[in-house]
C-alpha cells in the first residue's frame, strides 16, 4: 500500500477520523429557531486506522445524521452543522483536516476517494436508469486518472472482490434485475472500486435476509482486513456490534450516551441506557418470561430538544440528571471509557459510582 | 363549503348507499372528515378566493333573471298593477329558485342544531335533492309562462308615457332582446356606454346581459357534464378494477380509444351534425367525452386498493372481494375524485366555451365564449374581448384553486 | 426491444378498431344529418334536385342506405389499406388504374359501335357487367340509359331489374346504338362521357377481389379528394406541433429544473404563480387579445404581427434567407417571414402546455432530489452539477414522458383553436370547416386522423419511455 508510510507519519495514537461535539440540527426554511430539530447533539467518537468503530443505537438516535455528517451529505437547508469539528488524518497529505470547514470541491475529494459509503437501502441506493457498469466506472473515472476501458477493468475487480459471479455480465445490467443482496455487494464494490481508508456503513444490511446480512458481515469483515481499511459499522444490532467491532458508541436521542472498546462495554456497560440495551438482549441458553425492555421512547429527538432524557425516568435512583441532561457531557471516567453524566455536585464520577447506580432504565423480567 | 360538497357530490349522482335517516357511527365520522376537509379547503387562501368566486357565480345564476330581464319588476298600467318579469319566470327559473332558497334554509338549519343531531347532514341533503327533483318535475307542468313576447313593448310602452308607474331591474335587458336601442335599427356593434356597460352585440342584445345569462349555461355545462363523466367514469374504471382480467383490458382499449381521438374534433363533429343544438346536447356530448380520467384513476386506486394489507387480510377471513371492494374501497376511492372533478368541471367550461367561440355553441342562447366570437367580427370593441374572456379566466382559475386547495386538504401527507 | 414494440402494435389493432367504430357511429347515429336532409351545398340552383343527386351519389358510393353495421363494414374495408377492391371505382377522382378501366371499356364500345359490330359492343357490356357484379339485364340497362339522352340517363339506370330474355336484348342493343348515336350526333361527347363514368358507379359499389390498396378517404362534397385536403392540411398541423412540443419542453424542462432547485424561493413561488395563471388562461381569449391587441393596425403602436397565414402573399418570390440591399432595402427572406406568421400561433399553442409540463418537471426534480441513489452520487463526490443533470434528470424526465399522453390531445385541441383564430389551414380549420359543411366523408378522415395520430404518439410515448426507463420489460 503507497500510503503507508504517509499514514506513519500521522501520529498512531491519533485518530483517523475524530468527531468532536458536532451538533447538527433540521428545520424548515423561515420558521425560525424555534422549531428546529436537534438530530445530533454534541456527538463526539473518534475511528482508528484499520479499526472497525461499530456506532449502535434505535431508529432517530442521530446515528446516520453523523454518519452523513461527516461526508457532509446533510443537505443545507433544512440541515445545518450548528456546532464541533469533524477531524480528519487520511488521505494522501495526512494532514489534519476539519471536513466541517473544507471547501466543497476538497470535500469532492475526499467523498468516494478517501471516505466512501454505503446505505441501507440497497434497493433505492442504486440508480434506477443506469447500468451497475455506469454506476461504478463513474467513481472510478472521477477520481483516478484512468482511461474508460480501465475504468471498467476496475470496476470488473471490484464487483469480483464483492463475490459476484460474471461480472463482465453483471456490468452490462440495471440495478432492478438484481436482488437485494447483490445490489449491496454492488454497493460495496462500488464504495470499494478506489480503495478509501474509511467505509462509513449505514445498517447496511437492515433490509436484507437474515441469511445474506451474515454473508455481507463476513465480506465486509474479510474485505477491511485485507485493505487494512476503518470502518465504521452503524446497526442497531448488538450482535452485529459483539462480532465486528473494536470500539462502540452507543447514541440515544441524538447524543452518544457511552464511547469505549468493544469488550469493556459488554462487560462493564456503566450507562443506564446501554445497561438496559445489553438487558433486552437474549441470552443463549438462559430462560427468561419475558426480556428487558428499554422503556424511553425518545425517538424523536425534536420531542427532547435537550436532547437526551434518560435521566428523567431515573431520576429517583441517580438524581438530578446525572446521565443526561443539558448539562451532562462525556467523561472519561475510566482510560478509554467515556460515559455520558454530569460532572457537577460530587466530583468527576468513577465507575464505581456510576456502576453502583441502579439501571432503572431496564424493566427486567417480572 | 361542506353543505355544498356534499350536496354537489350527491346531486352529482355520487354513489352513497347510507339510509337516509339512520345515523352510522360510520356515516358520522365520515361527515366530520368531510367538515374537516371543508375547513382546511377554506382555510387556504387560494381555496377561499376560489369559493368566493364560485358561489358569487352561482348567486348571478339563480337570480339571473332579476338582474337583467327587459320584463319589469313592477308596472302599473291604466290602474293595474302587474309584475311581468314574475309572469315570465319560466320554469327553469323557478327550479334553480327553489334549489337556492332550499339549499340555504337547510344550511341555516344546519346552523342552528347540532351536527350529530337527528337532522343530520346526510339527511339534509338528501332533503335538499328531494326539493329540488320534485321541483324540476313538477314546475314544468304547473308553470306556463306567456308565449315569446316583443320585449321593447315596455320601453316603447314608458317612452309613449302610457305607463303610470314601472319598475325595471337593475339591467333592464333580457340576454336575447335585440332592439336594445330602437330608434338605430342599423346592424352595429355599441362600445361600453351608461346605458350599456359592457356595450352591445352586432345584433343589439346588451353584452352584460348575455354576460349575466351566460352564467348559467357555463355553470350548468360545467355541473352537469362532470356529473355524467363522473357516473360514467366511476362505473368504468369501477368495474375494470372490480372484474380485472379481460373486463380491464377491454376497459383499457375503450380508455385509449377516447384518449387518442381528440375530443374537442369528436366534439365538434357531434354539435355539427345535429340539427337542434341544445344546452342538454351540450352537457350530455361533454359529459359523454370527458370520462377517461375518471375511470383510470378509480380503476388504478381499485387495483391498489385490492394488493392492500388490510384488503388482504379482509379476504383471509373470508369477506368477499365484492364486498370490500362496494362497500368499503368505492367511498374511499371516490372521495379523492373530487379534486379531478374541480378541474373537470374547469374544462367542460372551457369545451363549452370553445364550442361556442367557433360558432358550434347553443343557439341564440348567451354564452361567455358565443359573446367571445362576436369579438371577432368586423366593428367589434373593447369589451366583447374582456369582458367574456376575464369572465372564463376567472371561473377557469377560481374552480383551478378550489381543485388545489381539495387535493391539499385531502392530503394526508399535509396533515401536520 | 422489437418486441416490445410489435406487441405494443398488436395491442393497437383493437384500439384502432375502436377508433374506426367511435368515428363512425358518432356519424352515423347524427339523425339524417349527413348524406342528406342536413346537406348544405354551396350555391346550387336547384337545392333540392343536388341535394338528391348527392344523396345517391352517396348512397351508391359508401351505402348510405344500408344498415348502420353494413355501412361500417364498408366504410372499414374503404379506409383499409388491406381489404377488399370495390367494383367500379371509376368516378372522376378515383384511382388511375379504375379510370383507364372505364376509360378503356368505353372507348371499347364506341369502336364497337361504329363498326355495326353489336356483338361486340354486347359483349363489352357484359364484360362490364361481370366487373361490377351485375345481371346482363342490369348492365344492358345501364347502358341503355347511358346512352340515351344526357338529361335522363341516370335516373334511366334504376328501374332496370330483369333478367335478359332474346327480344330485351334485342331491344336494348337497337336502343343502344340509337341513343348512343344521338348522343354523338348532338355533339355531347362530353355529357356522353361524363355520364358513362357515372354510369360505371351507378349501382351501389360491391366488394370484389381482395387486394392491398390505397385507403380510400372517399371525397368532400366539393368532389374533391379527401386524401388531397388532408395532404394540404396534415403538414401544416404536424409544423405547428414540431414547432410546440420541444418548446414547451425545453421551457419546462429549464424553468422546472430551476424552481426545483430552489424550492420555495423567490424564483418558485412567483413562476408557480405565473404558470397557475397561464395554465387558466382559455386560448380562445389569448388569441383573440393578440390579434386584436398585436395584429392589429389600428392599435396606437401599429401591427405588430400578421393577422393571419403562414406566409406573406409574396412569400413565393422571396428568398429563403433574410438579406440587405434588396429594392426595399432590408429584406426578410422566406424563413423570416414564416416565422414571424408562426410566432403568436406557437406561443398560443404553447403557453398552456408548459405550464403544465414545467409543474410536473418541478415535482418530479424535487422527489429525485431526494432519492437515495442522488445520495449515493453524492457520497462518491459527483459534482453537484453532474448530480442534477445526469442522476436527477434522467429519472425525473420519466412523468414527463407520461405526460406526453396528455399534452398531445391537448395540442390538438389547440390546434382547432389556434388554427381557425389565426386562418391557418391545417388539420384544425378543417375540422371546424368540415363540421360547417357537415361533410360527411372529411369529418370522419378528420377524425380518424386525429385518432390514428392519438395512437401513434401514445406508441411514440410508450417506445420513449421504455428506452428511458429499463425497469419497463420487453418480454
Amino acid at each position: 500500500m503507497s500510503d503507508e508510510q504517509n499514514k506513519a507519519a500521522v501520529d498512531q495514537s491519533s485518530p483517523l477520523l475524530d468527531v468532536q461535539g458536532l451538533s447538527v440540527s433540521f428545520g424548515n426554511s423561515g420558521d425560525g429557531d424555534g422549531g428546529r430539530l436537534i438530530a445530533s447533539d454534541r456527538v463526539s467518537m473518534s475511528v482508528y486506522a484499520g479499526q472497525t468503530l461499530a456506532v449502535v443505537g434505535e431508529s432517530g438516535s442521530g446515528k446516520s445524521v453523523s454518519a452523513m455528517s461527516v461526508l457532509r451529505l446533510i443537505p443545507t437547508p433544512p440541515g445545518s452543522y450548528d456546532a464541533g469539528r469533524i477531524v480528519w488524518r487520511g488521505g494522501r497529505e495526512a494532514v489534519e483536516r476539519d471536513l466541517l470547514t473544507l471547501s466543497e470541491k476538497a470535500m469532492r475529494g475526499v467523498r468516494g476517494r478517501e471516505i466512501a459509503m454505503i446505505f441501507q437501502e440497497p434497493m433505492t441506493s442504486l440508480n434506477p436508469v443506469y447500468t451497475i457498469g455506469e454506476q461504478i466506472t463513474e467513481a472510478v473515472l472521477l477520481h483516478q486518472d484512468v482511461t474508460g476501458a480501465e475504468a471498467v477493468k476496475i470496476a470488473e475487480r471490484a464487483l469480483r472482490d464483492v463475490g459476484i459471479a460474471e461480472p463482465v455480465g453483471r456490468l452490462k445490467e440495471y440495478p432492478h434485475q438484481l436482488s437485494g443482496g447483490m445490489r449491496q455487494r454492488v454497493m460495496i464494490a462500488m464504495a470499494l472500486a478506489c480503495e478509501p481508508e474509511l467505509l462509513l456503513a449505514d445498517e447496511p444490511t437492515t433490509a436484507l435476509d437474515v441469511t445474506i446480512q451474515a454473508q455481507i458481515l463476513e465480506l465486509l469483515r474479510k474485505l477491511q482486513v485485507s485493505r487494512g481499511m476503518a470502518m465504521m459499522l452503524i446497526t442497531h444490532d448488538l450482535g452485529v456490534v459483539a462480532e465486528n467491532a473494536d470500539t462502540v458508541a452507543v447514541m440515544f436521542a441524538g447524543r452518544v450516551v457511552e464511547f469505549t472498546d468493544v469488550h469493556t462495554l459488554f462487560e462493564r456497560p456503566l450507562h443506564p441506557y446501554t445497561r438496559g440495551l445489553l438487558g433486552s438482549m437474549p441470552v443463549l441458553g438462559q430462560k427468561v418470561d419475558r426480556l428487558g425492555t428499554v422503556d424511553d421512547n425518545a425517538t424523536i429527538p425534536a420531542d427532547f430538544p435537550s436532547g437526551y432524557t434518560v435521566a428523567e425516568h431515573d431520576a429517583s435512583a441517580a438524581g438530578t440528571g446525572a446521565y443526561g441532561g443539558e448539562g451532562s457531557l462525556l467523561h472519561e471516567v475510566e482510560p478509554g471509557h467515556w460515559v455520558l453524566c454530569t460532572a457537577e455536585g460530587e466530583g468527576k464520577p468513577t465507575p464505581a459510582r456510576l456502576s453502583g447506580l441502579r439501571g432503572a432504565a431496564v424493566k427486567t423480567a417480572v | 363549503m361542506t353543505t355544498t360538497a356534499t350536496q354537489l357530490g350527491q346531486a352529482d349522482g355520487g354513489p352513497d348507499g347510507s339510509a337516509p335517516d339512520s345515523q352510522t357511527p360510520n356515516e358520522l365520522r365520515e361527515q366530520k372528515w368531510l367538515a374537516a376537509v371543508g375547513q382546511r379547503v377554506l382555510g387556504q387562501w387560494g381555496g377561499r378566493i376560489g369559493l368566493v368566486w364560485v358561489v358569487l357565480l352561482s348567486v348571478i345564476a339563480v337570480f339571473a333573471p332579476f338582474l337583467a330581464s327587459s320584463h319589469p319588476l313592477l308596472m302599473t298600467k291604466d290602474g293595474v298593477t302587474t309584475s311581468p318579469l314574475l309572469e315570465h319566470l319560466s320554469a327553469a327559473d323557478v327550479v334553480l329558485l327553489v334549489a337556492f332558497f332550499a339549499a340555504l334554509l337547510l344550511w341555516v338549519v344546519g346552523l342552528l342544531r347540532p351536527v350529530n343531531a337527528a337532522f343530520g347532514g346526510g339527511s339534509r341533503a338528501w332533503v335538499w335533492v328531494g326539493v329540488t327533483l320534485g321541483a324540476i318535475v313538477v314546475c314544468p307542468l304547473v308553470m306556463s309562462p306567456p308565449p315569446l313576447t316583443v320585449l321593447s313593448q315596455y320601453r316603447e310602452a314608458e317612452a309613449a308615457g302610457e305607463l303610470e308607474r314601472v319598475v325595471f331591474t337593475v339591467l333592464p335587458f333580457s340576454a336575447t332582446d335585440r332592439q336594445a336601442e330602437r330608434p338605430t335599427r342599423d346592424k352595429s356593434f355599441r362600445p361600453p356606454s351608461a346605458r350599456h356597460p359592457m356595450g352591445t352585440t352586432l345584433s343589439g342584445a346588451d353584452v352584460m346581459s348575455r354576460m349575466i345569462h351566460a352564467t348559467r349555461v357555463a355553470l350548468a355545462v360545467g355541473v352537469i357534464a362532470t356529473g355524467l363523466s363522473l357516473v360514467i367514469g366511476i362505473a368504468v374504471g369501477g368495474m375494470m378494477g372490480y372484474f380485472s382480467g379481460v373486463v380491464d383490458l377491454l376497459g383499457m382499449r375503450l380508455v385509449e380509444v377516447f384518449s387518442a381521438i381528440p375530443v374537442l374534433f369528436l366534439l365538434i363533429i357531434i354539435v355539427a351534425t345535429r340539427d337542434e343544438r341544445n344546452i342538454y346536447l351540450m352537457m350530455t356530448v361533454i359529459g359523454l367525452l370527458s370520462w377517461v380520467g375518471y375511470a383510470l384513476y378509480i380503476r388504478a386506486e381499485f387495483l391498489k386498493l385490492r394488493q392492500a394489507d388490510y384488503v388482504q387480510a379482509a379476504r383471509a377471513v373470508g369477506v368477499s372481494v365484492p364486498g370490500i371492494l362496494f362497500r368499503h374501497l368505492l367511498p374511499n376511492g371516490v372521495t379523492p375524485v373530487l379534486v379531478l372533478a374541480s378541474f373537470g368541471v374547469a374544462s367542460a367550461i372551457l369545451y363549452e366555451s370553445t364550442l361556442s367561440f367557433l360558432g358550434l355553441g347553443l343557439v341564440d342562447e348567451p354564452s361567455w365564449g358565443g359573446l367571445l366570437n362576436e369579438a371577432r367580427k368586423a366593428g367589434t370593441h373593447w369589451g366583447l374581448v374582456w369582458f367574456p374572456g376575464l369572465a372564463i379566466f376567472l371561473t377557469v382559475f377560481a374552480l383551478n384553486l378550489v381543485g388545489d386547495a381539495l387535493r391539499e386538504a385531502l392530503d394526508p401527507r399535509s396533515v401536520k | 426491444m422489437t418486441t416490445y414494440i410489435l406487441r405494443r402494435l398488436m395491442l393497437m389493432v383493437p384500439t384502432l378498431l375502436g377508433v374506426l367504430a367511435v368515428v363512425f357511429f358518432v356519424m352515423a347515429a347524427a339523425p339524417g344529418g349527413v348524406g342528406g336532409s342536413g346537406l348544405d351545398l354551396e350555391g346550387a340552383q336547384n337545392q333540392d334536385e343536388d341535394a338528391k343527386r348527392v344523396q345517391r351519389q352517396m348512397q351508391r358510393r359508401y351505402g348510405t342506405d344500408l344498415p348502420a353495421y353494413q355501412q361500417f363494414f364498408r366504410w372499414m374495408n374503404q379506409v383499409s389499406p388491406v381489404g377488399f377492391r370495390m367494383s367500379a371505382q371509376v368516378r372522376a377522382g378515383y384511382g388511375d388504374a379504375d379510370r383507364a378501366e372505364a376509360a378503356a371499356a368505353l372507348s371499347g364500345l364506341a369502336l364497337a359501335e361504329r363498326d355495326r359490330d353489336l356483338g361486340a359492343a354486347v359483349d363489352l357490356a357484359l364484360e362490364f357487367a361481370a366487373y361490377r357484379d351485375q345481371t346482363p339485364g342490369e348492365a344492358a340497362g345501364e347502358l341503355a340509359g347511358v346512352l340515351g339522352s344526357a338529361s335522363s340517363a341516370v335516373s334511366a339506370l334504376h328501374w332496370v331489374d330483369s333478367t335478359l330474355s332474346p327480344g330485351d336484348r334485342e331491344r336494348l342493343l337497337a336502343g343502344l346504338t340509337q341513343s348512343y348515336a344521338n348522343g354523338l350526333r348532338n355533339g355531347q361527347l362530353a355529357a356522353v362521357r361524363e355520364l358513362s363514368f357515372e354510369a360505371a358507379g351507378a349501382s351501389r359499389v360491391r366488394f370484389d377481389r381482395p387486394a392491398v390498396k390505397m385507403p380510400d378517404l372517399g371525397e368532400t362534397l366539393k368532389g374533391r379528394s379527401v386524401v388531397d385536403r388532408l395532404s394540404e392540411a396534415l403538414p401544416i398541423s404536424i409544423l405547428l406541433n414540431l414547432l410546440t412540443i420541444p418548446l414547451i419542453y425545453l421551457v419546462a424542462i429549464v424553468t422546472g429544473v430551476y424552481a426545483a432547485r430552489r424550492a420555495g424561493g423567490a424564483f418558485d413561488l412567483s413562476s408557480g404563480v405565473v404558470l397557475i395563471t397561464l395554465w387558466c388562461l382559455p386560448t380562445i381569449w389569448v388569441g383573440q387579445l393578440m390579434l386584436q391587441y398585436l395584429a392589429s393596425a389600428q392599435q396606437p403602436w401599429g401591427q405588430l404581427f400578421p393577422t393571419g397565414g403562414l406566409h406573406s402573399l409574396r412569400a413565393e418570390e422571396l428568398p429563403f434567407l433574410p438579406r440587405w440591399g434588396g429594392e426595399d432595402g432590408f429584406e426578410a427572406g422566406w424563413l423570416l417571414d414564416s416565422l414571424w406568421h408562426l410566432a403568436l400561433p406557437v406561443v398560443c399553442l404553447t403557453y398552456g402546455g408548459f405550464a403544465v409540463a414545467s409543474r410536473v418537471m418541478r415535482g418530479s426534480v424535487l422527489d429525485a432530489l431526494s432519492a437515495d441513489y442522488v445520495r449515493t452520487a453524492r457520497a462518491k463526490g459527483v459534482h453537484p452539477r453532474v448530480v442534477l443533470w445526469s442522476h436527477v434528470f434522467r429519472n425525473s424526465l420519466l412523468p414527463l414522458i407520461t405526460m406526453a399522453a396528455s399534452i398531445l390531445p391537448a395540442l390538438f385541441a389547440g390546434t382547432v383553436i389556434v388554427e381557425t383564430i389565426f386562418s391557418i389551414n391545417g388539420m384544425g380549420k378543417l375540422a371546424v370547416d368540415a363540421a360547417f359543411a357537415k361533410d360527411r366523408e372529411l369529418m370522419m378522415a378528420v377524425t380518424l386522423l386525429g385518432g390514428i395520430l392519438g395512437l401513434i404518439s401514445e406508441l411514440i410515448r410508450d417506445v420513449c419511455y421504455a428506452i428511458a426507463d429499463p425497469r419497463v420489460s420487453y418480454d
